[in-house]
């Protein structure tokens, strides 16, 4: 058995071994991240078997929970660690297409890829605060790093609202440590019973604002738009596919395991109503298409976080698994639209719908590619996301919530009408053709592949999806297998 | 006064006033200062928490008497850890503002406006 802690130092050890390979061949530092992101593939596929009922304990410094800082790995945390890595790997593949001069590139990539894995692994709150800073700091660099004037307004805003969301996330923690005298997550959710409500209150609403940056709720989703449209369009993807997904998991991980159930259901239920609304109409009036794909994601993690809020109080397992599914389809479906739509305008940065015109026709496989993103991202047969809406629909309508069921058809006509319209420009008309090299072509056939593949045999999906799901409800193994027969 | 509440009180003003000049800012060095007071308040926010008046540090010793009446030394640990990522938070932010004055020619935050539907 390799053990997990490696994932992270490894991760560390090679970003910042890349100066010096860098010093050796200039030629060397492009393929470490791939390096990387097989590694950790490795060691946590190897893993796989070990985690059974309840969470997989990591202790370092030779010390038992609650004392010393730990890793807990259940299979909610195994599944989201490895959608990190996959995706990493497409695309730190995608980026061996790209001449870059500056190596840091790489560094920040691996940085970013870093702390998405250590929230999603780690046990302990402060130290999920420490990887959240990484993965945030690094993002402002990556979303700047166009060194346009467009990327460099998107990762200023960026940064203001992370900065500071990410100081209350970590007031949240210390409100909660006060109260309990302890920073182990299983170790705190033992003691939430014991915590007054004013305080769950208190520390659950400051958690809400500093994970709201990085799951994009309202209001706190200004810098989303902007970082989206700013950065370059991989980047987008990793901010679409990577960032927001690990904020999915911790706002699943922290209001599920350490609350017990989600507290202010109410207040984040409003704010994830009005994100979902808000956000896929300011969609549907978009003339920019990344800036339509950047609300539709908007969009997309407010349908989380509703579904979220909704049923997290029912336990109610497959509605957890459709959270699941739609954020994998998500992190597919939408990275492949940003490639996608980067070729398509020939790496231009001009993303005018008027401009797209035939575009798709004058490139039929990047045309095609795109059309497969917006089909699984709508939920047509045979593509994965057609699996992830109808296990959406049928929990709403398990649970009688039709009003709900009625919204939710309603915004996904909006949806459809939008994504319909893109469709309908790239066909039509004549085109400019663009060149396009091997890899980039490949990284997003794979893309779109994983969709049909997954959408064609969803029931191992489905299988490892429940199982997730499952291992996220069951608190009280979670804990147990933590601190033990504390 | 109790030296807590001047912890406290001072603590939570620096944390406003950061606030409302990283708000109210139009400079981007400003609206960074305003970030860096914000954190500042709050990790003097975090240490007073661990604080008793006339404690010692916590320090194990043979003598049991000594160790009575510590702080608690997690806070100024967690704050130790804070103030390198605010470092670090600075320094990726005052970069951005190099670039943003070599592109745009200007720190207003009002003059930014690539980024408009």
């Amino acid at each position: 058995m390799v053990s997990p802690v490696l994932v992270i130092a490894l991760t560390l050890f090679l970003a910042f071994s890349i100066p010096l390979l860098h010093m050796l061949s200039k030629k060397l530092p492009p393929f470490v991240p791939p390096l990387a992101m097989l590694i950790n593939l490795w060691i946590l596929i190897t893993n796989i078997k070990h985690v059974g009922e309840g969470a997989m304990l990591i202790t370092t410094a030779g010390l038992k929970p609650p004392i010393a800082i730990n890793l807990a790995i259940d299979k909610f945390s195994l599944f989201f660690a490895i959608l990190i890595q996959v995706i990493g790997f497409l695309l730190s593949i995608y980026y061996l297409s790209q001449e870059r001069k500056d190596m840091r590139f790489y560094m920040l990539f691996l940085l970013n890829i870093l702390g998405a894995s250590g929230i999603v692994m780690t046990g302990d709150l402060f130290n999920s605060f420490v990887f959240l800073e990484i993965l945030e700091i690094s993002s402002f660099g990556l979303v700047a790093s166009g060194k346009d004037k467009k990327a460099l307004e998107g990762g200023f805003k960026y940064m203001m609202i992370g900065a500071i969301g990410s100081s209350l996330y970590l007031l949240g923690i210390i409100v909660l440590y006060l109260s309990t005298g302890t920073l182990n997550m299983a170790h705190i959710a033992k003691l939430m019973p014991s915590i007054p409500d004013s305080v769950k209150l208190f520390s659950s609403i400051l958690f809400l604002i500093g994970i709201g940056v990085e799951v994009e709720l309202f209001p706190l989703n200004a810098w989303a738009p902007d970082a989206y449209h700013g950065a370059m369009d991989e980047i987008s993807t990793q901010l679409s596919s990577i960032i927001s997904k690990t904020g999915i998991y911790l706002a699943a991980r922290i209001f599920l395991t350490i609350y017990g159930g989600l507290y202010a259901t109410n207040i984040i239920f409003y704010l994830a109503i009005t994100t979902f609304i808000i956000a896929e109409l300011a969609a549907l009036m978009q003339k920019n298409v990344k800036r339509m794909l950047a609300y539709s994601s908007v969009g997309q993690m407010g349908l989380l976080m509703l579904i979220l809020s909704v049923f997290a109080k029912r336990g109610d397992v497959f509605a957890l698994t459709t959270v699941i599914l739609l954020a994998l389809n998500h992190a597919f479906g939408k990275g492949l639209l940003f490639l996608s739509l980067g070729s398509l305008t020939g790496n231009t940065r001009n993303y005018d719908i008027e401009d797209l015109k035939g575009a798709g026709r004058a490139n039929p496989v990047l045309g095609f590619l795109f059309a497969t993103g917006v089909l699984s991202i709508i939920g047509m047969p045979i593509f994965f996301g057609f699996w992830s809406k109808i296990s959406l629909l049928i929990s709403i309508m398990k649970a009688n919530l039709m009003y709900l069921l009625a919204l939710l058809l309603l915004v996904f006509l909006v949806e459809l009408y939008y994504y319909a319209n893109v469709i309908v420009n790239l066909f039509k008309g004549e085109g400019k053709k663009y060149r396009i090299g091997v890899i980039p072509v490949s990284v997003m056939l794979l893309f779109a592949l994983s969709l049909i593949v997954f959408g064609l045999w969803p029931h191992p999906v489905f299988k490892i999806a429940q199982n997730a799901a499952a291992s996220l409800m069951e608190r009280s193994m979670y804990i147990s297998s933590i601190l033990g027969g504390m | 006064m109790d030296a807590g509440l001047i912890f406290y009180g001072s603590a939570i003003f620096l944390m406003v006033m950061g606030v409302f000049i990283a708000i109210t800012g139009r400079h981007l060095i400003k609206i960074l200062l305003g970030i860096d007071v914000f954190d500042t308040g709050l990790n003097l926010l975090i240490v007073s928490f661990g604080y008793i008046n006339g404690g010692t540090a916590p320090i194990f010793s043979k003598y049991p008497n000594i160790f009575k009446n510590v702080v608690d030394p997690v806070p100024q640990a967690l704050v130790l850890t804070a103030i390198v990522i605010g470092v670090a938070e600075m320094a990726m932010g005052l970069a951005i503002v190099m670039q943003i004055k070599e592109k745009f020619g200007t720190c207003n935050i009002a003059k930014l406006k690539e980024l408009k539907w």
